[in-house]
C-alpha cells in the first residue's frame, strides 16, 4: 500500500512538471507566434503608411496647383481684360435720380 | 590520441583568436563607418516644407503668393546624349527671346555646365515653370532632372509692386523679402520649413517601431490687408495715364480711409514687375509715396492754416491787413504765384486764392515756435510708422532756429520737405475731425485657426473738431472757387487743395520745373477716402490746377461710383 502511494506521488509530481513545461513551451510559442505576426503587421503597416504619405503627397500637389490656378483666375486684371475682350466698358456718364415723393408705397 | 587532441583543441583557439580578431575589426575598427552606412541604407528623411505667407487684399483675394516652380539640374555621368547635344535641347526652354544670339550663349552655358570634370551634380536653371517643367520631360532626357522650389507669384503684375516688394535672394541663397509689405514682414511671412527622419525597409517604406524623428514645419502667416483691388487698379491705370498725359517723369498716389488710417490703394510709375525684379536697376525699387521727399508747396498751407485756427491767433474771417502787395522779409519779397493781391483777404479767401502774403501773415502771426510745435504734431519731420521697408523722413529745422524768412516761406510750403505719406497722414488728421492716425496697411494677420486684428494707432488730437470743421470749410470753398474749380465735379462734397512747388537745384529754384499735387477728402462731412496725387515736373503745363488736380478728380469718379458717393442735389 505504501508503495502505491508513493508511486501516486511522484506521477502527481511528474504530471505537474510536464504540466509547466508544456505552458511554459506554449506560452514561448504563442509568443512567437505574436512576434512573427506583429513583424507582419507593423511591416504591412508601414506599406500601408508610406501609401498614404505618397497620396498624401499627390492630393497636396494638386491642391497646390488649384491654389495656383484660383489665385490667377482671381486676378482682377485678368478679369478686366477679359472684360474688356467681351466688349464690356465703363459708365462713361452717370445720371443721379433724386425723386422728391416715393415712388412706391406700402398701403 | 592526446597529441591529437591538442592539435584539435590549439585549431579550435586560433579559430577563436581569430575570430575574436576579425569581429574586433567589424564591430570596433570598422564599426563606426558601417554602421553609417547601415544608417544610410535603412534611414530616411526628408524636409517639411513651410510655404510663404500670402499677402491677401481687402477682399481675401491674393495680392503676392506662394508658387511652384523648379530647379533644372544635370548629372554629367547619366548623361546618354552627351553635353553638346542635351545642351542643344534645353536651350530653346530656357530662353524668354528665342533670337539666335541669345539661343546660342544660353547651348554654350548649358554646355559649359555638363562638360566640367569631375562633376556628378550641375543646376542648369532655376525658377523653371511646371508648365516647361513637363515640357522637358516630355523629351525623357537621361542625367536631367528637377528639384522643387518655391517662388512667388504677383497675380496683379506690377500693379502696387512698390506696395508690395518682392522676396529675392540673401547672401546666404535663402529667400528675404525686401522693400515694401515683403520687406516689412518678412520674418512674419517666411516660415520655418521642418523636416522628418526616420527607418525605412529596403523598398522606402518606415518601420512602424524603427526610430522617428519629427521636427514640424511651421508655415508663414497670412497678411489681409487694407488694399483695394478696385481702387488699386484705377490708380495705376489713371495714374499711368495722368503721367503721360501731362508729360510728368514720375507721378504717385495714395488712397486712405482717414478714419482708421488703412491704405485702399498705393501705386507709383515709374515702377517694375516684382516677379522679375532682377530685370530692373536699384532706383525702381524705393517706394516714392514714403522714400521721396519734395517740397509740398500749396497743399501744406492747410496745416499751416489749422494750426492758426487751432492757436486761435485768427479765424476764418480773420482779414488780412498785409496782402495788398508783395510782403518785405528781410532782403527777400514774398509774391502770389500770379502776381494778383487781394486787400483784406479773410482767412477763407486766403486758402481759395492760394495767397503766399495771406500764408506768410498766418505764419508771422503763429510765430516760429507755435508752428514747430503743430508741425510736429502734425507728424512732419517723423517717420509716419507706415508698415512699409524704406520709409524716410526729412527733418524740420531745428526749433529756435528758423529765421522770419524760414517761417514765412514755411506758411506757404517752400523751405520745408515732406513725403507724400506724411502729407496724407498730416491732412488725413483734418478729414478726422482733428484727430491723427497711422496709416497702416495690414489689417490683420492670420495664421492656421487664429488671427490677430491688428488694431487702428490713433496719434491723438492735433487740433480742436472746431478748428478742423473750420479748415474743411476752407478747403471746401478752395475746391469749388480756387484755381482748380473748372475740374470741380458739381455736387459732390469735395475738400481739398492744390499745391505746385518749385523744385530746390543747388541753392536757388529752378524757374521752369514744378511738382504738381493735389490733395483732397470726400464727402468732406463724413469721409470715405483721402487721396493725395502728385506729378513730378509735368510739362503740359507747371501748375497743379492743370495737371494734379484734374487727374485726382479723374480718378475720384471712379471711387464716388465705387463706394456709392452720390452728389448733394
Amino acid at each position: 500500500m505504501k508503495y502505491r502511494a508513493k508511486e501516486k506521488i511522484k506521477s502527481k509530481s511528474g504530471r505537474k512538471q510536464l504540466n509547466l513545461k508544456s505552458l511554459m513551451w506554449i506560452i514561448i510559442l504563442f509568443f512567437l507566434i505574436l512576434k512573427v505576426f506583429f513583424t507582419i503587421k507593423t511591416a504591412s503597416l508601414g506599406a500601408k503608411l508610406a501609401n498614404i504619405e505618397s497620396k498624401t503627397h499627390v492630393v497636396a500637389e494638386r491642391n497646390q496647383d488649384l491654389t495656383y490656378e484660383l489665385v490667377n483666375s482671381s486676378s482682377l486684371s485678368r478679369v478686366q481684360d477679359r472684360a474688356g475682350e467681351l466688349g464690356f466698358i465703363k459708365p462713361g456718364r452717370i445720371v443721379y435720380i433724386e425723386s422728391e415723393n416715393p415712388v412706391a408705397k406700402v398701403q | 590520441m592526446i597529441n591529437r587532441l591538442k592539435v584539435y583543441s590549439l585549431c579550435l583557439l586560433l579559430s577563436f583568436f581569430i575570430l575574436i580578431a576579425r569581429l574586433f575589426y567589424w564591430q570596433i575598427y570598422k564599426g563606426k563607418g558601417l554602421s553609417a552606412q547601415a544608417r544610410v541604407q535603412y534611414q530616411s528623411g526628408y524636409a517639411l516644407l513651410a510655404p510663404r505667407g500670402n499677402i491677401l487684399a481687402a477682399d481675401s483675394t491674393w495680392l503676392s503668393a506662394s508658387g511652384k516652380s523648379w530647379l533644372v539640374y544635370g548629372v554629367p555621368p547619366d548623361l546618354k546624349k552627351g553635353s553638346k547635344k542635351t545642351a542643344e535641347t534645353l536651350a530653346p526652354f530656357f530662353v524668354e527671346d528665342e533670337d539666335k544670339t541669345s539661343l546660342l550663349s544660353e547651348i554654350d552655358r548649358i554646355n559649359e555646365l555638363l562638360s566640367k570634370g569631375g562633376i556628378q551634380w550641375t543646376p542648369l536653371r532655376t525658377k523653371v515653370s511646371d508648365e516647361t517643367k513637363q515640357n522637358i520631360e516630355k523629351l525623357n532626357l537621361k542625367g536631367i532632372g528637377f528639384e522643387f522650389q518655391e517662388t512667388r507669384i504677383y497675380p496683379e503684375a506690377s500693379s502696387g509692386a512698390h506696395l508690395l516688394g518682392f522676396v529675392g535672394k540673401n547672401n546666404e541663397g535663402q529667400d528675404e523679402g525686401y522693400f515694401g509689405l515683403e520687406g516689412f514682414y518678412d520674418k512674419t511671412l517666411t516660415g520655418k520649413p521642418g523636416f522628418i527622419t526616420r527607418d525605412s525597409d529596403a523598398s522606402g517604406a518606415p518601420i512602424i517601431l524603427g526610430a522617428f524623428r519629427e521636427m514640424s514645419a511651421i508655415g508663414g502667416v497670412n497678411l489681409l490687408t487694407h488694399i483695394d483691388k478696385t481702387v488699386q487698379l484705377t490708380l495705376d491705370k489713371k495714374l499711368k495715364h495722368g503721367i503721360e498725359k501731362y508729360g510728368a517723369l514720375a507721378g504717385s498716389a495714395i488712397v486712405m480711409n482717414p478714419k482708421n488710417g488703412g491704405i485702399l490703394g498705393m501705386s507709383s510709375f515709374p515702377s517694375y514687375d516684382p516677379q522679375k525684379y532682377w530685370e530692373y536697376g536699384d532706383q525702381f525699387f524705393n517706394n516714392p509715396t514714403i522714400f521721396s521727399s519734395f517740397e509740398p508747396g500749396s497743399i501744406f498751407k492747410v496745416l499751416i492754416m489749422a494750426a492758426g485756427l487751432d492757436s486761435g491767433v485768427i479765424n476764418p474771417d480773420t482779414k488780412c491787413d498785409s496782402c495788398f502787395g508783395p510782403l518785405k522779409i528781410d532782403k527777400y519779397f514774398i509774391e502770389t504765384w500770379n502776381n494778383e493781391y487781394y486787400p483784406e483777404s479773410t482767412m477763407t479767401d486766403v486758402i481759395v486764392h492760394s495767397d503766399n502774403v495771406g500764408m506768410a501773415y498766418v505764419g508771422q502771426k503763429l510765430g516760429q515756435e507755435k508752428m514747430f510745435d503743430y508741425l510736429n504734431s502734425f507728424g512732419i519731420g517723423q517717420n509716419t510708422g507706415i508698415d512699409l521697408q524704406g520709409e524716410i523722413s526729412p527733418k524740420l529745422r531745428e526749433k529756435g532756429s528758423w529765421g522770419n524768412i524760414d517761417v514765412a516761406t514755411a506758411s506757404f510750403g517752400q523751405g520745408v520737405a515732406t513725403t507724400p505719406i506724411q502729407m496724407l497722414r498730416a491732412v488725413a488728421a483734418i478729414a478726422n475731425k482733428g484727430r491723427i492716425i497711422t496709416p497702416q496697411v495690414v489689417d490683420k494677420i492670420i495664421g492656421e485657426g487664429w488671427e490677430e486684428d491688428i488694431k487702428e494707432k490713433d496719434g491723438g488730437r492735433v487740433i480742436s473738431e472746431k478748428a478742423a470743421n473750420e479748415m474743411t470749410q476752407m478747403m471746401v470753398e478752395a475746391a469749388k472757387k480756387g484755381e482748380a474749380k473748372w475740374t470741380n465735379i458739381g455736387g459732390f462734397k469735395v475738400a481739398g487743395k492744390t499745391g505746385t512747388a518749385q523744385i530746390p537745384i543747388a541753392g536757388h529754384y529752378d524757374e521752369e520745373k514744378t511738382n504738381a499735387s493735389f490733395i483732397g477728402f470726400a464727402p468732406y462731412d463724413n469721409p470715405k477716402f483721402i487721396m493725395i496725387v502728385t506729378l513730378q515736373e509735368p510739362s503740359s503745363s507747371p501748375w497743379a490746377s492743370e495737371t494734379a488736380a484734374p487727374l485726382w478728380y479723374s480718378i475720384a469718379v471712379d471711387l464716388f461710383n465705387y463706394f456709392g458717393i452720390q452728389p448733394d442735389n
